[in-house]
């Protein structure tokens, strides 16, 4: 009775959005594990250099098309050993193809942290590779090219390019199309109208046609960096004018709401009303759209490289290794050169179960066939 | 020069592709230094569309097609938008009926009020914008102002939110405050409270007020003066301590009468029959005819002139004599 009142102030606590979306996240599995399946593998195109045993224009010519290399356990005596491979080696069939045999005189063990081809990690510039085996034999895993490269490392590095192109497009165009979308919705009337009526003629171009002219604006023969600059910027033209339009839908509505008229009234200028009071109320959709728009980009990369208008050899998409699978023979003889194709499925897939559980999460009235 | 504000002959309009809305038509009024003015009226008789006409935020379709509005001289009509933005929040500032909507939920209070100074005073620094902040939340007398600058608006009572937003419209030293039914949303006693904040601010600072409001009873004892509206016009102004014992105007007093009064009388509410007229089809004549006890063939012909019947009291009807 005779202790004193404690006096509690009202917490004034931060509504973290971002961690409680992360918590809804949790409980959306398929958008979780795909969530983690991107992250991991981000990280390898990220350290493509160190995962990838081999450069990805190192080649073999006496191991083209070779099929993936058995890992063994067991050595020749049957016992229990360190996983090895045995060198490949080609013979002709009574048809003059290539068959490869293994040569079992000598195991070669897979090392972790093996040294191998030179390559550059930021600062770093070194030979350490993540596993890799003696300069005799050749680990490749998903087997070779036509040229005798490694197919797994060329995916690796491959994902450097398709994957980022899908992040780096939809970033650009996310700025393009967030900020004219807001523009024209929150001035409404002439300007609404103009810019509006530009959009309907980027989408009502078929996509694929917009893409290959505008390719053609540019020059065939460009460097590979200029390439990717041009992949990105084509993919970016035509991908703002959705997002503006539907920006463009969220800015009229939130024009109308008290806090940006009380915003005005105060004096506030239409510029930093746009940026902070309009723009700011649009990012949950924002980051649905461009989870769901990422894979476009990298189905449009591929498209291209696949066409051989996009990132040329010897550098690696996802697009122009599967460039070698266009015949079906190819495909019926060596079936591993379509594996570049399960990556990209796999990205599509995961980017697209991401943005539904984002979508879920930001906006519980889109949920379908779920109780309320 | 009296007068802070003047409004001549304000016309304006929304278009709608059917129809013209006339939500004001032929608005006169002035508002003197210092004082507080009440607009009454009821529900869609222009009230707001006018403070948005004075502020020039009428979105479109709306538009102001005729009259002035002059501020300390300089007529609004016709000034271009970037001096239209320094004077909102600068000049004349405007507070809306639901608080807490009239701020972003992303943002801390301290931050809007912070923004509306920096709308104003490009260079101030972070620590004075700070300082001016906190002693604007001083003024409005908020509780443990310090705590309620890093709250966000979810956290703020209705009564809190309205002080968050008066402090932010007087952070720049505005000299008319038009209040867009400030305590509608707030219950009695915290918007008495508002009420005798913005009798504080008037006397602290001279800032005169246009009063947007339903309650009748409020007006005459806040206000010094007030302004009748029906159908986009101004029917009747006058002394706000003359609004029971004086008030001429048919409507006024029809509206007087549908104030609840003693428990005893008989009658407790009176209503007045009928609904103020669509402003896309106003009646010919005088708007109020349809619903005035007094009406006789003159009012449905034209529209009665505004009149000063006496010293700042100003009616337009054709029947005064008989009231």
């Amino acid at each position: 009775m005779s202790q004193g009142h404690k006096v509690t102030r009202p917490q004034v606590k931060r509504h973290s959005k971002a961690g409680a979306a992360f918590r809804k996240l949790r409980r959306h599995r398929p958008a979780l594990v795909s969530f983690f399946v991107l992250i991991f593998l981000y990280l390898t195109a990220l350290f493509a250099g160190f995962i990838a045993p081999y450069h990805f224009d190192n080649e073999e010519r006496s191991l083209s098309y070779c099929p993936p290399v058995k890992i063994h356990f067991f050595n020749s005596q049957g016992k229990f050993s360190r996983p090895f491979v045995y060198r490949m080696s080609y013979e002709f069939d009574e048809v003059y193809s290539r068959v490869y045999v293994e040569d079992k005189s000598k195991e070669h063990p897979i090392r972790l942290f093996s040294r191998g081809d030179r390559y550059k990690l930021g600062l770093f510039n070194t030979d350490m590779h993540l596993f890799g085996v003696d300069p005799k034999a050749r680990l490749y895993l998903f087997g070779a090219d036509s040229r005798g490269r490694c197919l797994f490392s060329r995916i690796i590095y491959g994902g450097q390019i398709s994957l980022s192109i899908g992040l780096v497009g939809v970033f650009i165009s996310l700025i393009i199309g967030v900020f004219i979308g807001g523009l024209s919705g929150y001035f409404a009337g002439r300007v609404d109208n103009v810019i509006m009526r530009l959009c309907e003629i980027i989408m009502v171009i078929p996509g694929f046609y917009l893409m290959l002219a505008l390719r053609s604006v540019f020059s065939y023969s460009l460097s590979s960096l200029q390439i990717y600059f041009v992949v990105v910027f084509i993919m970016s033209f035509i991908g703002w004018a959705g997002i503006a339009r539907v920006v463009r839908g969220m800015s009229i509505s939130l024009r109308e709401r008290e806090f940006v008229l009380a915003a005005k009234a105060l004096g506030v200028s239409n510029f930093k009303i746009i940026l902070r009071h309009i723009i700011p109320h649009t990012f949950s959709y924002i980051i649905v759209a461009a989870t769901l728009s990422v894979p476009g980009y990298i189905l449009g990369e591929s498209a291209l490289s696949l066409l051989g208008l996009g990132i040329q050899d010897p550098y690696a998409s996802w697009g122009n290794l599967l460039s070698e699978a266009m015949a079906v023979s190819q495909i019926k003889f060596h079936p591993w050169i379509l594996l570049p194709g399960l990556f990209i499925f796999i990205v599509v897939m995961a980017f697209n179960l991401l943005g539904d559980g984002l979508r879920d999460v930001f906006d519980p009235r889109m949920q379908i066939g779920r109780k309320p | 020069m009296d007068n802070i504000l003047e409004i001549k002959n304000l016309h304006t309009y929304f278009y709608t592709e059917e129809k013209t809305v006339k939500a004001v038509e032929g608005l006169s009024l002035n508002v003197k230094k210092g004082e507080i003015l009440g607009l009454v009226g009821e529900s869609a008789c222009g009230k707001t569309v006018s403070a948005y006409s004075i502020m020039r935020l009428v979105q479109p379709p709306g538009k102001i097609v005729d009259g002035q509005i002059i501020f300390e001289g300089k007529n609004l009509i016709n000034l271009p938008e970037s001096g239209m933005r320094r004077l909102r929040g600068g000049g004349i500032s405007m507070i809306f009926q639901e608080p807490g909507s009239s701020l972003n939920p992303l943002y801390t209070a301290g931050f809007q009020i912070e923004e509306a100074i920096r709308a104003h005073n490009r260079d101030i620094s972070g620590k004075e914008a700070g300082n001016l902040t906190l002693s604007l939340l001083k003024q409005v007398e908020i509780d443990e102002p310090q705590l309620k600058a890093r709250a966000y608006p979810h956290n703020l009572s209705g009564g809190q939110a309205q002080r968050v937003v008066i402090a932010a419209a007087i952070s720049s030293n505005p000299r008319l405050l038009i209040a867009d039914e400030p305590t509608t949303s707030l219950d009695v006693t915290i918007g008495a409270r508002i009420m005798n904040l913005f009798l504080k601010l008037r006397k602290e600072r001279g800032l005169a007020f246009i009063l947007i409001t339903h309650d009748l009873l409020l007006s005459e004892k806040v206000c010094d003066r007030i302004a009748v509206m029906y159908a986009g016009r101004a029917v009747e102004t006058l002394g706000a301590k003359d609004l029971f014992s004086k008030a001429l105007h048919p409507y006024t007093q029809a509206l007087l009468l549908s104030v609840p009064k003693d428990k005893n009388s008989k009658e407790k509410f009176k209503v007045i029959k009928g609904n103020v007229p669509d402003p896309s089809s106003k009646p010919k004549g005088c708007y109020f005819h349809p619903r005035c006890p007094k009406v006789s063939e003159v009012c449905r012909r034209e529209y009665p002139s505004f009149v000063e019947v006496e010293p700042e009291h100003w009616v337009s009807c054709f029947k005064l004599d008989e009231s």
